[in-house]
């Protein structure tokens, strides 16, 4: 079963596409949650991730937007995308009933 | 990275530096993409940092390093330091806080003052490219723990000065050196700046010329190794207390003769001292 951060990493993942990397994930993560992600934390979660066979990570071609720095791309693997959706439906079921909205 | 100029920003920039060059590069371009502050970036390095080298240190490379190199040399360099730096505060002792105008324009001073310059300066030569062949050699075999590395021999030699420093008592009841030892200068701050100038500083610029040369020749490799070994073993049998091995210690001269092989050879072949041609 994954994290919640692993969950949301994916989903970001998968929403950029081929324009999965580094800055672009931490960009689509923070706001969507609102919240503040680290590199570090990212960088350690791709790489459990990458162990576990749920992400593909690969070296890109330096840019000039980031002062000609290469960006560690992204893709989700097959793997990644059925434990995504495995947590999403157990996520679905368990909330079924439930209304965190307020009227 | 936004404004590179501040503290913060440079110390980013530093502790970047042990990652693989890949990710840095990589790490490098999101945080120019980022709109962190110092503080921020330098808290996520740091935990992206802590996290690389803590999987490098449960491989058994970095602990064999630890052990046959780094434990060894940083005490052989804390001894040495300490009992050198001590010899050259008693000698410092005798021609600074004791000269005069009268002294000065003396001829027996003077031939004194040769006669211990040797003795003053033949150690430092040693340590210092003892300490600049360790920190290229340490660059080879452990490129990617490097500065943990360095840390750790750091620490040895704070801690030979943190647990080792003559306490003033002891040497006025029976030091036939006591005055020296009474001055705090030569008994504290002396053997710190001895080991800054004589050690750190050449083992950090070691250090960095060996992380730049991304591969030595094997000639040179083996030279430094030799050189590095020989003037260990001599530092070794010097300051032993079995006779059978202080038989085997070289006389000064030689010593530093073999350790400055090692830097002349580097300096030769890197083209420091005869610079290549540029082909046209």
């Amino acid at each position: 079963m994954l994290g919640e951060f692993e969950y949301l990493l994916l989903t970001a993942a998968a929403s950029l596409g081929e324009e999965a990397y580094g800055a672009s994930i931490r960009r689509q993560m923070e706001n969507a949650t609102g919240r503040r992600c680290s590199i570090g934390a990212l960088y350690i979660t791709l790489d459990r991730m990458e162990r576990k066979g749920l992400v593909k990570t690969w070296m890109g071609d330096p840019t000039p937007q980031r002062g000609g720095r290469a960006k560690r791309m992204v893709r989700v693997t097959p793997a990644g995308l059925r434990a995504a959706s495995s947590f999403y439906r157990a996520v679905r079921g368990v909330t079924r009933n439930v209304a965190w909205e307020s009227e | 990275m936004k404004s590179q100029r501040t503290l913060g920003w440079w110390l980013v920039n530093e502790i970047l530096h042990l990652l693989d060059r890949e990710e840095r590069e990589a790490v490098r371009g999101d945080l120019a993409e980022s709109c962190d502050s110092a503080a921020q970036a330098l808290r996520s390095v740091l935990r992206l940092v802590v996290y690389r080298q803590s999987m490098l240190w449960a491989q058994p490379r970095p602990w064999l390093v630890l052990c046959l190199f780094v434990v060894p040399l940083g005490a052989l360099l804390s001894f040495t330091s300490r009992s050198h730096a001590g010899l050259s505060a008693i000698y410092l002792w005798l021609v600074v806080n004791n000269a005069n105008l009268a002294l000065l324009r003396s001829a027996g001073f003077w031939y004194t003052v040769l006669q211990i310059l040797p003795a003053l300066l033949l150690p430092c030569l040693i340590l210092g490219c003892f300490a600049w062949m360790a920190g290229v050699l340490l660059a080879g075999i452990a490129r990617r723990t490097l500065w943990i590395h360095c840390a750790q021999i750091c620490l040895a030699l704070l801690c030979a000065n943190a647990f080792a420093l003559p306490q003033p008592h002891h040497f006025l009841a029976f030091d036939s050196n006591a005055a020296v030892h009474a001055n705090a200068f030569y008994r504290s701050i002396f053997p710190l700046l001895f080991q800054c100038l004589c050690i750190l500083l050449p083992g950090f610029v070691g250090t960095r010329q060996g992380t730049r040369a991304r591969n030595l020749q094997p000639w040179l490799r083996t030279l430094l190794w030799a050189s590095i070994l020989i003037c260990a073993f001599s530092l070794v049998a010097g300051i032993s207390t079995l006779w059978w091995l202080r038989m085997w210690a070289l006389p000064p001269l030689a010593v530093a003769a073999f350790a400055a092989v090692g830097p002349a050879g580097y300096l030769l072949t890197r083209g420091h001292v005869f610079p290549r041609r540029q082909r046209a």
